[in-house]
């Protein structure tokens, strides 16, 4: 099945991928401010990035980049407001620096609403995202962390974010 | 079930003149990244500052909240108007306390009906800070249309707004934020 979803649903807000800069993320708020490699702040503290979708959606795969180093693994996924696993791309290898890493994940329906793009390291290697002048400004941007939290299929506890750091991850959309 | 689709919009968790349901829409060039350029500013000593953000389907803030800069002082009073510019919910004079970190003040559960509504923003204390993107009022308000209305000396925000277009040399956004979630 082709990627390019073909025409989505009239009216619909979204473009063909949800990320961090979307407009249905926080992209307004990151503006003007680059994105580059920066160690991911504790080893199994999953950081949820929210989001909204006005319609059901489905997904079918997701992406982080990879900074330098080539240690550990990530997970991706979905989490809706309480923190109830959505889907997940389950442990994954960084395996290669400076890259983009699209994977596929089952293809789930969910929406509308809103929920959070999940994201957990198992190690401190660097992953592309970029840093807020202090933790107050991701508090106030939404987002959301786990501790102990590398397993995205158990669901998370949501808590207040204590990193300044906002990862860039991606969500890949077709119509349900 | 009817069967014309109502595609409902739902808010972020929070919004902040920053964000997509309010000035966020407008991308200009960076023109008001929150980040990298805002910093600890010092008030408009009683000056209402007034940020227009859109609801698209009903959503119930909870709580409010301030990023304090490094200097806390004074009381603030941050509220929510409707499209008449009548007050819906405030936190009221609230002491601000702590500095370089967000202040939360909870608020009565309040219901936004979908529709244009201004988040609004006041201190009490010349020497009291937030954290503030400002700008040129050249490169402003050709772009956004950022409100203000020189508030009572000690006065709570009116209970109706006045809103006009700002007059001041780099207008600013506050980092204020209404929540629809308990969890900050």
């Amino acid at each position: 099945m082709p990627d390019f979803p073909g025409s989505m649903l009239p009216g619909d807000h979204h473009s063909l991928a949800i990320s961090t800069l979307s407009m249905n993320a926080l992209g307004p708020c990151l503006i003007g401010t680059a994105m580059a490699a920066v160690a991911w702040p504790a080893a199994d503290r999953a950081i949820m990035v929210p989001f909204r979708v006005a319609t059901r959606v489905t997904v079918y795969k997701m992406a982080c980049g990879t900074g330098t180093g080539t240690t550990g693994n990530f997970n991706l996924g979905i989490v809706d407001v309480f923190g109830n696993h959505i889907v997940s791309t389950g442990s994954t290898a960084k395996s290669v620096a400076s890259e983009d890493r699209l994977v596929d994940v089952t293809d789930t329906t969910f929406g509308p609403g809103m929920f959070y793009l999940a994201m957990v390291a198992d190690s401190t290697d660097t992953y592309i995202g970029r840093t807020n002048s202090n933790v107050a400004m991701t508090k106030l941007m939404g987002l959301r962390e786990a501790a102990g939290s590398f397993t995205l299929s158990s669901g998370v506890t949501l808590a207040t974010v204590s990193t300044a750091f906002v990862p860039a991850i991606s969500a890949y959309l077709r119509p349900w | 079930m009817a069967d014309f689709p109502i595609y409902e919009w739902p808010p972020l968790n929070v919004i902040t003149p920053f964000h997509p349901d309010s000035f966020g829409m407008v991308r200009g060039g960076a023109l008001y990244a929150f980040d990298g350029a805002a910093v600890s500013t010092t008030f408009n000593d009683e000056l209402i500052h007034y940020f227009p953000f859109r609801i698209w389907r009903p959503s119930t803030v909870v709580k409010m909240s301030i990023l304090n800069g490094a200097t806390a002082a004074g009381t603030f009073d941050i509220g929510v108007y409707d499209g008449q510019l009548n007050k819906i919910v405030s936190t009221g004079l609230t002491a601000q306390s702590g500095t370089n970190d967000i202040q939360t003040v909870d608020t009565t559960d309040t219901t936004l009906l979908p529709g244009e509504y201004l988040m609004a923003v006041k201190s009490t204390d010349g020497t009291a800070t937030a954290w503030m993107r400002a700008i040129a009022d050249e490169l402003a308000l050709p772009f956004v249309p950022l409100y203000t209305e020189a508030g009572g000396a000690g006065a709570a925000l009116p209970t109706t707004a006045t809103p006009v277009l700002s007059t001041l040399a780099s207008p600013v956004m506050v980092a204020i934020g209404l929540h629809f979630d308990t969890l900050v």
